[in-house]
């Protein structure tokens, strides 16, 4: 399927800042399954957008506004066709664990296999997989297991945005038993590699669909999660819409957890509190392509102020829901 | 009021310096338990003869008297405090400034010794090198099983965005300080890589400066190798970093500011190579290039020795909390506009478990052993080697893998039981962050105490810069233990230091050097 | 070309020299005063007061106290001692462009002033440590005009001692001669003193004799263009240097040349019947306006100024 996607972001400060310098995670990798075929940056004010790719393969887009401003608008435009190159199977061999096991295996994905930032084993995870019943699923096969996990995320945990922050970690929402994607992908990756399953944090955009009993908005971005089955590769599987990834979703970017990965974050000089809107629309392309502008959310406060002998510096970076 | 002028910054000297400088009498002759110790000292010999290499230096002390010496300490201790050359200690409502306790008598490294430490080191840096290059690249040397990968990856020094970058010269590590210690029998190991930010090379500078004062014959006399080109040796190796196609690189020395405990040596080291000394807020980054703020505008900045944390260097980057950077200078060094040395992520390469595989290093990249050794380090993050430590606490030293200035560290030896099955909890519950090694005795040599000669421990740490070539500076900061008895020498923790005589040959003293008649000096053209 | 922040912190290296040095002159000054007779102690202490803004009246027991507090207060902004440690603080901010030579006068007196003895030594003998710390200050720019290459940083340096100076005289100038007439002029104590604290008695005494009237007084402080002193000499030594430092630069709306000439056109233009006659109020007012206007201008020019507006296009 080919889809055309506008990502809104837009900084307002309640004072004038300077130099804004950000990093944007939000150019659609090419690669199995997926085709870049257009990709534009707009920002206003104007800046010149370099790209560099991270360690993980992804287009990092950076640029710097150096003159006062209250406003930062980054229009991100993308044109991707997506395929199903082939049906994952509904189970593997009990012995794809052995190959999990693999020096070569373990060697490729180590940034995947270990925990990091978000991603990682807390009391009130252990508490969460002895409640439902998640360490006996290692005697499955790791597809079988996978599958049931991503249904027990999705069964567990109430999708509400609000209740977690994009810096939030996972005891938030474990302890809220509800959550946004980030979270449920964190809590998917966390347990993933505690079984000696790679897990990846995806960040990205899902395509959603009336006929479709997805949760997640249909105009922010999105995270997912992908595990290493070395017989099949990453397979993607979707916490929050209890799915495996497929044709509607859009790889942006991956890394081992939200971190890796912001859509955007940056810091500026200045001694201001910053809001932060964002506003995402995923459409099948027509050929009429429908250029309309997405609506932005309601501004949420996304960044804490810090002060600094008058000017600050401020971190400022978005959650995926 | 003429006596108040002249006596206040003696007055001063002493207070601020934390040492005594009373003599209590007795002469200047060693004293009587001098050579108590197991240790192996640097001046006299198990029989009680003096080295040759401090036969010199032996002769003027007889000729000096108890008072005269003292004397000389406290010009010594003023002049540093004249200068600034201070640390400054942070109490909880107030600061002060305070000098490093300096000893006033140099330590001699005869020629031949040097010769194999030179050569050591730079065998050793090269090995470092290549190292990261090699794990910041291929990581062959983890594919091959030599380094665990758990060790480097799972290094919080280990940085993942240096991955494929181009490093010229493969140069990671441009300015090294090595911690070398000589043993019970005179042999000399490595204790230790410092390949951060490394710091005590102004004191190596110094040092050499007032001792040239307080012992000026003696001084020409021992023959002894200047270290005074290393502020234009460390210029060149940073402009050769910046490679060809930028003939005259704009070099700066980021500081954290005059609040750091080593801002007088930053200050200092770019006085001297005479290029600004920059904080992050006078640096600016757009559109990937560097600019530093000046009164007639930015100007572009092309190498930045950074004496800065990795951390602390761009908070975009690295830590976004931090002030003390500048926001986008990695990018702008990923894209090759600007060169940061020492090279951001070396830090994985001085890691204490990591440090126990470097001669194993040494031996993947070179296929040479190493020239000199390391200290027999057991890893806790090994069970064998872990049951080893815990059975053998009192005789080992036990340092945690991320804690450095002696911090987080026990000298089984000289701990009390109560503090070793403290320190067993802690391994046990975290073996992964703890190393261990056999205490040994650091090599003693006389300072003055108290107005007498009194044997104290010391060790090594010489500067070793590599750019498009590795240079070892002949001369070192040699750090003493001011403590009687004590083996820890960092200046966080009550250690002095003393100037370090690196003698141009074995000789032995060497004659009066002839007088220089005013006609031998170069005619004006 | 230098560092912004550099050049910043030369200037107010400068600036707190030079305040440094007033204040200990002017606590000199009223101590010396109090040798003769109590009402004159009172009355130099209250225009060395005044003209540091504390218009509060004192008694006869008080200056001592005064000077005290002047001098060696670490709590007061305006004190002796913390004007040398902002002084030495900006030298530590710069100390890889001033001179060893520099840096150990400064740092040799900051010692001095405060060390655990300094109070005992200036309660024992205030006039001889005062004497000292004056006369370290004039080695310190000693050091500075015969070691520091006579370049930019030089001149920030000097503009920031020279803008201080031409403040504090002004304020003192403020004290006597706002208006016309002032009840100092009979005085010939009073006289005395205000030359003293602005360090013209000998100069004063060799250009005008020693006929001692507040006319000429008033003239040789503000209008003398040798005596470095003087209002006068002191703006037209910030207008060469601004005028060097700005030359062949882009420089914003507020040029600091422009504002420094302006002021020194008003002083070499000044009408001295006018000021006779109403007094040297509105000139003094105009001095201090210009200063801060300068002040101001060379923040903005060479250390603040917008980092879009000089990036290369």
């Amino acid at each position: 399927m080919r889809f055309d996607i506008r990502h809104v972001t837009q900084y307002t400060y309640d004072e004038p800042v300077r130099e804004s310098v950000m990093e944007l995670w939000m150019q659609p990798r090419g690669g199995i399954g997926q085709r870049l075929i257009d990709f534009d940056l707009e920002i206003d004010p104007h800046a010149q957008a370099f790209s560099y790719p991270d360690v993980w393969g992804n287009t990092v887009r950076h640029f710097d506004v150096p003159h006062p401003h209250q406003k930062l608008t980054i229009t991100a435009s993308s044109t991707v066709e997506t395929a199903i190159i082939s049906q994952p199977p509904e189970s593997l061999s009990v012995e794809e664990w052995d190959r999990l096991k693999s020096d070569a295996a373990r060697a490729e994905s180590w940034d995947f296999l270990h925990p990091h930032g978000y991603a990682r084993h807390t009391e009130a995870l252990g508490a969460f997989c002895e409640t439902h019943g998640v360490g006996a699923l290692t005697a499955l096969d790791p597809m079988t297991a996978a599958r049931r996990l991503n249904a027990i995320i999705f069964s567990a945990l109430d999708y509400e945005s609000g209740v977690t922050a994009a810096d939030s970690p996972i005891d938030e929402a474990l302890s809220a038993g509800r959550g946004v994607c980030q979270d449920f992908a964190h809590i998917m990756i966390a347990i993933c590699r505690g079984w000696g399953l790679p897990a990846r944090y995806v960040s990205g955009y899902v395509a959603t669909a009336a006929d479709h009993a997805d949760r997640s908005r249909p105009d922010a971005s999105h995270a997912w999660v992908e595990v290493l089955l070395p017989s099949l590769r990453w397979v993607g599987f979707d916490p929050t819409n209890n799915v495996l990834a497929g044709e509607r979703h859009i790889v942006v970017a991956i890394g081992r957890d939200y971190a890796d990965v912001p859509p955007s974050r940056g810091v500026f000089k200045g001694d201001a509190d910053s809001h932060l809107s964002v506003g995402v629309s995923v459409r099948p392309a027509t050929a009429a392509s429908d250029t309309s502008f997405p609506r932005l959310g309601a501004p949420s406060i996304a960044a804490r102020r810090r002060r600094a002998s008058g000017t600050g510096q401020m971190d400022q970076h978005h959650q995926q829901q | 009021m003429a006596k108040w002028a002249d006596e206040g910054p003696w007055e001063i000297a002493r207070l601020n310096a934390g040492v005594t400088s009373e003599v209590r009498g007795g002469g200047t002759q060693r004293s009587a338990d001098y050579l108590a110790g197991e240790a192996y000292d640097e001046m006299y010999a198990r029989d009680g003869g003096v080295r040759d290499s401090h036969l010199t230096l032996q002769e003027r002390l007889e000729s000096l008297g108890a008072t005269e010496l003292a004397e000389r300490q406290q010009t010594l201790e003023r002049s540093f405090l004249l200068q600034g050359i201070t640390f400054t200690v942070y109490g909880a409502d107030s600061s002060t400034e305070q000098i490093i306790p300096t000893d006033l008598f140099p330590r001699i490294v005869a020629a031949n010794e040097w010769d194999k430490i030179e050569k050591g080191l730079i065998q050793r840096l090269r090995a470092l090198n290549l190292f990261l290059s090699d794990i910041y690249g291929d990581q062959n040397i983890l594919n091959a099983g030599v380094v665990p990968r758990d060790l480097v990856l799972g290094a919080p020094s280990y940085r993942r965005q240096m991955r494929h970058l181009f490093v010229p010269h493969q140069a990671y590590v441009n300015v090294c300080g090595s911690d070398l210690i000589r043993g019970p029998t005179g042999e000399f190991f490595v204790l230790e890589d410092n390949l951060r930010v490394p710091s005590g090379v102004s004191y190596m500078l110094a040092n050499r400066e007032a001792s040239r004062r307080t012992f000026p014959g003696t001084f020409r006399r021992a023959g002894v190798r200047p270290v005074e080109r290393y502020p234009d040796l460390l210029l060149a190796t940073l402009k050769s970093m910046a490679g060809d196609w930028r003939p005259n690189p704009q070099v700066v020395v980021l500081t954290p500011g005059v609040y750091n405990s080593a801002y007088y040596e930053h200050a200092y080291l770019a006085r001297l190579m005479g290029v600004p000394l920059v904080e992050g807020r006078d640096l600016a980054v757009h559109d990937d290039t560097v600019y530093m703020r000046t009164t007639a505008g930015v100007r572009k900045v092309d190498v930045i020795y950074r004496r800065v944390d990795d951390d602390f260097i761009d908070p975009l980057a690295f830590r976004r909390d931090s002030s003390l950077g500048v926001a986008g200078l990695f990018n702008a060094y990923r894209s090759g506009n600007v060169v940061i040395c020492n090279a951001p992520g070396t830090g994985v390469a001085d890691d204490k478990a990591v440090y126990a595989f470097v001669p194993a290093i040494i031996k993947y990249y070179l296929s040479e052993e190493a020239i000199l050794p390391n200290v027999k380090t057991y890893l806790c993050r090994l069970p064998s080697e872990l049951s080893h430590v815990l059975a053998n606490l009192d005789t080992l030293v036990v340092k945690a893998v991320g804690a450095s200035g002696g911090y987080g560290m026990l000298i089984g030896p000289h701990a009390s039981q109560k503090e070793r099955d403290a320190f067993a909890e802690a391994l046990k519950a975290d073996p992964e962050n703890y190393i261990a090694q056999p205490t040994i005795q650091l090599s003693t040599a006389p300072c003055l105490v108290d107005g007498q000669i009194e044997p104290r421990h010391v060790d090594l740490r010489p500067f070793i810069l590599s750019g498009d070539k590795v240079v070892v500076t002949p001369g070192a900061l040699t750090r003493v233990a001011l403590q009687r008895g004590s083996l820890v020498v960092n200046s966080s923790q009550g250690g002095g230091s003393k100037d370090t005589w690196v003698l141009t040959d074995d000789k032995g003293p060497i004659g009066e050097a002839p007088p220089i008649h005013l006609n031998q000096i170069a005619p004006r053209p | 070309m230098m560092l912004a922040r550099v050049a910043d912190s030369l200037y107010w290296m400068g600036r707190y020299v030079e305040r440094a040095e007033h204040l200990s002159r002017l606590s000199s000054v009223m101590l010396n005063a109090t040798l003769d007779r109590a009402d004159t102690a009172v009355q130099a202490a209250q225009m060395a007061r005044a003209a540091l803004g504390d218009p509060e009246p004192l008694s006869t027991a008080q200056p001592i106290d005064f000077a005290r507090a002047l001098v060696m207060d670490r709590e007061s902004e305006g004190s002796v001692v913390v004007s040398l440690s902002h002084a030495r603080e900006n030298a530590r901010q710069v100390r890889d462009q001033i001179t060893s030579e520099i840096w150990e006068r400064l740092n040799i007196l900051y010692l001095r002033v405060t060390s655990p003895f300094a109070e005992r030594a200036f309660d024992a003998n205030a006039p001889a440590f005062l004497a000292e710390a004056i006369a370290d200050l004039h080695l310190f720019k000693g050091a500075t005009d015969a070691t520091m290459s006579h370049g930019e940083g030089w001149r920030f340096m000097l503009i920031g001692v020279h803008t201080e100076r031409a403040q504090l005289m002004g304020r003192l100038l403020k004290v006597c001669f706002h208006e016309a007439h002032s009840a100092i002029e009979d005085d010939h104590t009073t006289l005395v003193s205000l030359l003293r604290m602005a360090c013209a008695l000998e100069p004063y005494l060799r250009a005008y004799t020693a006929d001692l009237n507040a006319a000429s007084i008033l003239q040789f402080l503000l209008f003398d263009e040798e005596f470095p002193r003087s209002i006068r000499f002191c703006t037209s030594r910030i207008e060469n240097h601004l005028d060097h430092l700005t030359r062949g630069r882009v420089v914003g709306k507020v040029d600091p040349a422009r504002i420094a000439g302006r002021l020194n056109a008003r002083l070499a233009y000044a009408d001295i019947e006018e000021i006779e006659a109403s007094g040297a109020g509105r000139l003094l007012d105009a001095v201090e306006a210009g200063c801060s206007a300068i002040n101001a201008a060379v923040n903005e020019t060479f250390v603040s100024y917008p980092l879009e507006l000089r990036l290369p296009a």
